[in-house]
Order: structure tokens, then C-alpha cells, then sequence
């Protein structure tokens, strides 16, 4: 076991760019995608055609600004269209007196959400304005105000066992979803030195060597596995102390990373088992890889995906598996008993890709 | 040149199972992108399913007379007690909640159940309910006192739930919508008086601007995902080229005497064809079975067609680069790996995964000329304008970056004794 990970470790030591370079790319790409800054803005131009546009466009201007995520601008018709009609913007906002109309050349989700938001504020102000006749609305609208700062109704959302619900935080997931995501690549790429060194000649002259079976794949595997924790390690300690994100129980965070690379680096062994040549692989491989975080759900909040189809279909990755555990210790501070289940799961993924993986390897002449 | 290009072919097909998984695989993504966002951001969504338990522990008749009963000690004019009393009997806030929940449009996508509130929590914690709302007991007198005699309310409505998720989240939007309306009135109610004037309310809409069809989030999914499959057939075809190359199938080819220029052409054109026909499957699949492009006109479809062909070119192109480059490169995994970047920063640049408009504008300016990016802006414009004019430059465009990846792949490619 040891000279095959040792050869390995030569391999790549005599040729070091490549790995490296793979790896310091994973890293960079890791970090500006882990980082982004996700909450998506939305621009949305302000227009009024009314002889006192000026007037119209400032009292609505007011009271359409803070939202979180819709930035509103004044602008003229001719401008607004076009850059609609370009593209270059989802959606434009026709204003007038008391209404509005809504100028889109799509039918992207983010219109809805700015049709929402501009239509409560509309109809607030209709009936603020009923409500003061011909009086001051200005007013009125303060005393609005102090009255709905202790409403009659109010709402709060509690945990079932009391306390707050820890906000979901989005960016986590993602950020664990890609770190993981991209070290399926490399480790990947690693585990289909099996197949290379089969087509090289070098797996039967192993095999003539009093090296077992059993240490020449754990040679190989292990190795990989060191990569792909290696690369997630750097990932995570940077992450954690240059850029000062608080991934919670960092040992624990470890852990899974460890058991996830051991699923995965089995899930790579299945795939070697199927396919016939490493170039089958390379074909294989990175096109399969993209679709799983998506079909795991990794790039939306939880339980958008509500299909079940689809859901055995993520479950049956280590990916959906890994970023829950990750996400319940960083941002719910989940125990060891918490995360067991998903450390199971991924383990018994881990068994069983690379029982059949092994076993279709050696099956074939 | 005829040879090498039946050559390719075959050896496609004799690779049945991974040109399979390359046309079908685009197909199911997409299919299961639509699942999982369709008419998520309806209202009328079928894809939210929620169930909700509403634990109802106030006691309207009691609350009221309780509250009756302390309208009577307190030390004011009969008359008033009168009216006070009256109008407390007029409100039932839990009702309105509950009634509000029975509407039966709401209720198609949030079924609601009234349960007890140790049931509720064991149904959370199992997975059956996905929240529940509680209202107190003491909300009846509350809201009373509040409204009438302008105390500060102490008792909420409670949205419980286990963590945080996605219906949570539309739940909170819902029912702090109604509340916010709720609580308006009730301030206008107290401000202004009873001689409300009917306000006249937005009329709101869309409009699309003129001339321009709409596009939706599925066309930009199969949009999405067919040049982004497409761009992984150059990285396949280059992946063949390793195996032709440790198979000597190369320099026998070279040993025939033949021009090694018809080997990377015949490459160039199977890539063509079979990222041509990959796309085309796509679109027809997808139109078939979720009639993505609706009511389209068949000039707007020959021109799909014409886009999809200079995209197809465009990926030989990249194919043929990507050829040249493994036959001078040793390291098959090397090849592999710096293919697989490629595609992928493509992929991310040129919008395939998700859409540009969030990303900062350097990104959006250099997602324009990435062929896939490119490509992708230009059938939305298609969709949405079908003007001819709109085509002719990014075509020119394709086509210019076809001719300078092959010169590359040409210049690059390995002179004879040197592979």
C-alpha cells in the first residue's frame, strides 16, 4: 500500500504544475464563488409621462425605496424602454397619479417579486389617501405610523421548542455546496489513475509484485483521498481565518469533509467501474458533476425541490448529504448526535459505490 | 478527408452509451430544473406544498366577557361602555385569521389543519406539518383592549416551525401580508374614523414593451443548458483524440500517407454534426413534451435553427483547438483537466448556470463574448424580437471565432515526427 501511494505522490511531485495548478484554480474558483455576495439586486427605472412628472416621480420614489433587494431609478420613457427591450434590465415601472404599470420584456421570476412589492406600496397609499379626503396626508400618514408601531396584531415566529429560528443563511450552503462541489473534480480526476495505470500497463506488473490487490487500490484511493481533503482543507482554513467567515465547530467540519471524501472518492470509483477507458471517464465525469448539485438542491434553499423522484435522485450523492451536515453545524450549531445520520448515509454511499465499483473494475477482462 | 470523418462517426457510435448520456442528460436537466421552479414564484403555485396546523387555544365568548366584565369597572360614561361593548362584539380576530385561511383559493395550496398544540408539535417534528400557527389564548382580549383602549398588545400570533425553509418562508410572506392589511385598517379604523371614502385602487399590470415577446425562465433553461452540453461535446471529442493517441491510431494514420490536417478536419466536422444534432434533440424534446417556445412561428424556428448551426460551429471550432492541443500535450489527465476549466468557466461566464444580471458588469460585458454567452443573449433577442438584424453580427461573430480557433488548432497542430 505504502510504495503505491508513494508512487503516486512521486508522479505528481515530478510533475507538479498540473496538479497544482488544478488545485489553485478549484481554490480561487472556490473562494469568488463561495464569497459572492448572493442576494441578487434588481434595477428597476422609474419613469412618469404626467405633465408633473417630476412631482410624480419623487412622491413615489419615496415611498417605493427600502426594499432590500430592488433598487428603483428615475429615468425618461424612451431611456427605460430601450434598456428593457436590450435586456440590459428586467423590468421598468411606468408611474402616475395613482397607478402604475409594470414595462417587462421577460417573464423572469425577480418581475414578481417587484410587482409585489411595488403593488402593496400603491395600495397602501390609495387608501391612505381615501382615508384623509382632502385632508393632509402627510399627517395622516405620521400618525399611521406611530399607531402601526404597536399594532393590535402582531406576529412573531418561534422555534417549536421555543426560542428563534437561527436565520437560514443562504450563503453558507453555497459556500460548503461549492467547496464540495469543485473538490469533486479533482478528486475525480485522482481516482482515475486507476484506469490509467490499467491502460498503461503499470496495474499488471503490479500485479506480478507482492503488492495485494487490496493495498494497490487503498494505495491509489488513499492518495486521492489525501488531494481532495487537502484542497477542501486550504479551502475551509482560508475561509475560516483569512476571510473570517465563522464556520462554526471547525473539527466537526473536518470530519464530515473527511467522510465526504471518502463517499465521494467511492463515487468516483463507481463511475471508473463503469465506464471502459480513463478517457471515457474524463468524458463522463465532468459533465455528470454539474448536474448533481443541482438536482441536490444545493444552489436553492431547502426544500425547493419537493419533487420525490428528484429527491432520491440527490439523495443518492454524498453532495446533499455533506452540505446539510455542514450547514446544521455552522449555522445550528448541531452535536455529534445531529449529524450522524447524514455521516451514515454518506458512509453507506461510500460502501456500496465502492463495492460495485471495485467489483465491476475487476470483472472486466 | 470523407474517411476520417465516417471514422469519428463510427467511433460514436460505437460509443453508444456516452453519446446517449450527451443527448439525453441536457434533457433531463432541464426537465427537472422546470419541476423544481415551476410557478414557484406563482402564488398559484402546485409546487408548494404546505401543510399547516393552526392551533386555535383563544377563547372568543370567554375573552369577550371578560373583556365586557372590565368595561364595566372601569370608570367611565354608560354611553360609552354602551358603544365600546357593541363594537368589541362586532370583532372576532381569531376568525378573521382562521376565515382568512378557509378562502378557497389559498386553501388549494395551503391546506390547513386544526389541531391541539402537543399534536401540532409531535406532527412538526415527524415531518407532517411544515408549520404551525398558534393563536393565543388571551389574543381575543388583547386585540380588544388594544384596538378599544389603546393599550399595548402583549399577546402574538405565533408562526412555529422546526427551521427555516422554503414554505416557511412563503408562510411568513403570506400571513404577514394579511396581518400588515389587518392592522392598516384597524389604524385607519382608529385615525381617520368610520366615513372611510372608498380608495381607489392601483390598477397595477404589465405592460410589454412594443414589439417585444416575453421569455421565460424555461426557454432560458433549455437556452442554458443546450449550449452549455453542447460546449462538453468539444471536451468528449478531444477526450477520443487521447485514446486514439495511446492506441497509436495516429501515427498509423500518419504512416498512410495521408495529410494529418483531414484527421483534425474530420474531427471538426463530427463535432459539428453532433453537437448540431445534440441541440436540436434538445429543443425538439423540450418543446414536445413542455412547450417551452409556444405558438412560434416557423420563421422563428429556421432562425433557432441557423443560431444553433453557428453555435455548432463554433464548438468544432473549439473541438479542433482542443484536438491539437492533447496531441501536443503528454498528460491525457492534464488535457482533461484544463478542458474541463474551460468549459466550465464558460459555462459560469457565459450564463449557463445562472443569469448574468446579479453578476457585476465586468462580467456581464465579458459573458457577451464568450461564444455560449453569446450565443444565449442572441436567441433570448430571438425570442423576443424575431428581427433578422439582430442575428447578422453575432453570426459574423460565431463564425470569425471558428475561423481563429481552427487557424490556432492548425498552427499548433503537431508536424509530422513530432507526436
Amino acid at each position: 500500500m505504502y510504495p503505491v501511494f508513494m508512487a503516486q505522490w512521486m508522479k505528481d511531485k515530478r510533475k507538479p504544475y498540473i496538479i497544482l495548478l488544478f488545485i489553485g484554480l478549484s481554490i480561487i474558483a472556490t473562494l469568488i464563488f463561495g464569497d459572492i455576495d448572493r442576494i441578487e439586486q434588481t434595477t428597476a427605472m422609474v419613469y412618469s409621462t404626467e405633465p408633473n412628472a417630476e412631482a410624480v416621480e419623487e412622491k413615489w420614489l419615496e415611498g417605493l425605496n427600502g426594499h432590500e433587494t430592488i433598487d428603483f431609478i428615475i429615468s425618461d420613457k424612451e431611456e427605460a424602454h430601450e434598456q428593457v427591450a436590450e435586456g440590459a434590465i428586467d423590468v421598468a415601472i411606468h408611474l402616475m397619479e395613482n397607478d402604475y404599470r409594470l414595462i417587462t420584456s421577460s417573464d423572469m421570476p425577480n418581475i414578481q417579486i417587484v410587482e409585489q412589492y411595488v403593488h402593496k406600496v400603491f395600495t397602501e397609499e390609495a387608501q391612505l389617501e381615501a382615508a384623509a379626503g382632502d385632508g393632509n396626508t402627510e399627517k395622516l400618514r405620521s400618525e399611521l405610523d406611530s399607531y402601526l408601531e404597536n399594532p393590535p396584531i402582531q406576529v412573531q415566529t418561534e422555534s417549536i421548542d421555543g426560542g428563534e429560528i437561527p436565520n437560514y443563511d443562504m450563503g453558507m450552503q453555497l459556500l460548503f455546496g461549492f467547496t464540495l462541489f469543485i473538490a469533486m473534480f479533482t478528486i475525480g480526476f485522482k481516482v482515475n489513475g486507476i484506469s490509467g495505470d490499467k491502460v498503461s500497463g503499470i496495474w499488471n506488473r503490479l500485479i506480478l509484485s507482492p503488492v495485494s490487490k487490496t493495498n494497490m487500490y487503498i494505495g491509489h484511493l488513499l492518495y486521492s483521498f489525501c488531494v481532495g481533503f487537502l484542497q477542501m482543507l486550504i479551502v475551509f482554513l482560508i475561509f475560516h481565518y483569512v476571510m473570517g467567515y465563522d464556520l462554526g465547530n471547525l473539527s466537526m467540519i473536518l470530519v464530515i469533509t473527511a467522510v465526504f471524501t471518502l463517499s465521494m472518492v467511492s463515487v468516483a470509483m463507481l463511475i471508473t467501474g463503469i465506464v471502459k477507458t480513463p478517457e471515457q471517464f474524463n468524458m463522463v465525469y465532468p459533465s455528470l458533476i454539474p448536474m448533481i448539485p443541482v438536482i441536490s438542491g444545493v444552489y436553492m434553499l431547502p426544500g425547493t425541490i419537493s419533487n420525490p423522484v428528484l429527491q432520491f435522485i440527490g439523495d443518492m450523492f454524498p453532495l446533499s448529504h455533506g452540505v446539510e451536515a455542514m450547514t446544521d453545524v455552522a449555522l445550528f450549531d448541531a452535536g455529534w448526535n445531529d449529524i450522524a445520520l447524514p455521516i451514515a448515509l454518506m458512509l453507506l454511499i461510500g460502501v456500496f459505490s465502492m463495492g460495485i465499483g471495485i467489483n465491476m473494475v475487476e470483472r472486466r477482462k | 478527408m470523407g474517411s476520417f470523418l465516417k471514422k469519428d462517426l463510427l467511433v460514436f457510435w460505437r460509443d453508444r452509451k456516452e453519446v446517449l448520456l450527451a443527448l439525453f442528460l441536457p434533457i433531463v436537466i432541464i426537465v427537472v430544473l422546470n419541476l423544481a421552479f415551476s410557478g414557484l414564484f406563482d402564488n398559484d403555485a402546485e409546487s408548494v406544498n404546505m401543510n399547516v396546523g393552526i392551533v386555535d387555544e383563544n377563547e372568543h365568548s370567554t375573552e369577550l366577557e371578560q373583556f365586557k366584565l372590565r368595561l364595566q369597572e372601569m370608570d367611565i360614561l354608560e354611553v360609552e361602555k354602551e358603544a365600546l361593548i357593541n363594537q368589541a362584539s362586532a370583532i372576532k380576530p381569531s376568525e378573521l385569521i382562521v376565515e382568512f385561511f378557509n378562502d378557497p383559493k389559498l386553501k388549494e395550496w395551503i391546506p390547513y389543519e386544526k389541531v391541539s398544540e402537543a399534536e401540532a408539535i409531535k406532527l412538526v417534528e415527524e415531518g407532517d406539518l411544515d408549520a404551525i400557527i398558534k393563536i393565543p389564548e388571551g389574543f381575543t382580549y388583547d386585540v380588544l383592549s388594544s384596538l378599544l383602549l389603546e393599550e399595548d398588545s402583549s399577546t402574538p400570533i405565533s408562526i412555529l416551525a422546526a427551521e427555516q425553509s422554503m414554505e416557511l418562508n412563503t408562510l411568513q410572506n403570506v400571513v404577514n401580508d394579511f396581518i400588515d392589511t389587518l392592522n392598516l385598517q384597524f389604524a385607519l379604523g382608529s385615525t381617520v374614523g368610520a366615513d372611510l371614502e372608498e380608495p381607489v385602487l392601483p390598477q397595477g399590470g404589465r405592460e410589454v414593451v412594443e414589439g417585444v415577446e416575453t421569455f421565460n425562465i424555461s426557454q432560458y433553461f433549455t437556452i442554458a443548458m443546450s449550449t452549455l452540453f453542447a460546449l462538453f461535446i468539444a471536451q468528449t471529442v478531444a477526450m477520443k483524440t487521447v485514446t486514439e493517441k495511446r492506441e497509436r491510431v495516429f501515427n498509423r494514420i500518419l504512416l498512410t500517407n495521408s495529410n494529418p490536417l483531414e484527421y483534425l478536419m474530420g474531427k471538426t466536422l463530427a463535432t459539428f454534426f453532433l453537437s448540431m444534432i445534440q441541440m436540436l434533440v434538445t429543443f425538439a424534446v423540450t418543446q414536445l413534451f413542455l412547450d417551452v417556445f409556444p405558438g412560434k412561428s416557423l420563421a422563428f424556428w429556421v432562425g433557432v435553427i441557423v443560431i444553433i448551426a453557428a453555435f455548432a460551429l463554433t464548438v468544432s471550432g473549439l473541438s479542433a483547438l482542443f484536438t491539437s492541443i492533447t496531441l501536443i500535450l503528454n498528460d491525457s489527465n492534464a488535457a482533461s483537466g484544463i478542458f474541463t476549466m474551460i468549459v466550465m468557466s464558460f459555462g459560469v461566464l457565459g450564463g449557463s448556470f445562472f443569469p448574468l444580471q446579479g453578476l457585476p458588469v465586468v462580467f456581464q460585458k465579458i459573458g457577451e463574448w464568450i461564444p455560449n454567452g453569446l450565443t444565449q443573449t442572441v436567441l433570448i433577442k430571438w425570442i423576443q424580437l424575431t428581427s433578422v438584424q439582430d442575428l447578422i453580427v453575432p453570426i459574423i461573430i460565431l463564425i470569425v471565432f471558428f475561423m481563429a480557433c481552427l487557424v490556432i488548432a492548425v498552427t499548433i497542430f503537431p508536424r509530422r515526427g513530432r507526436v
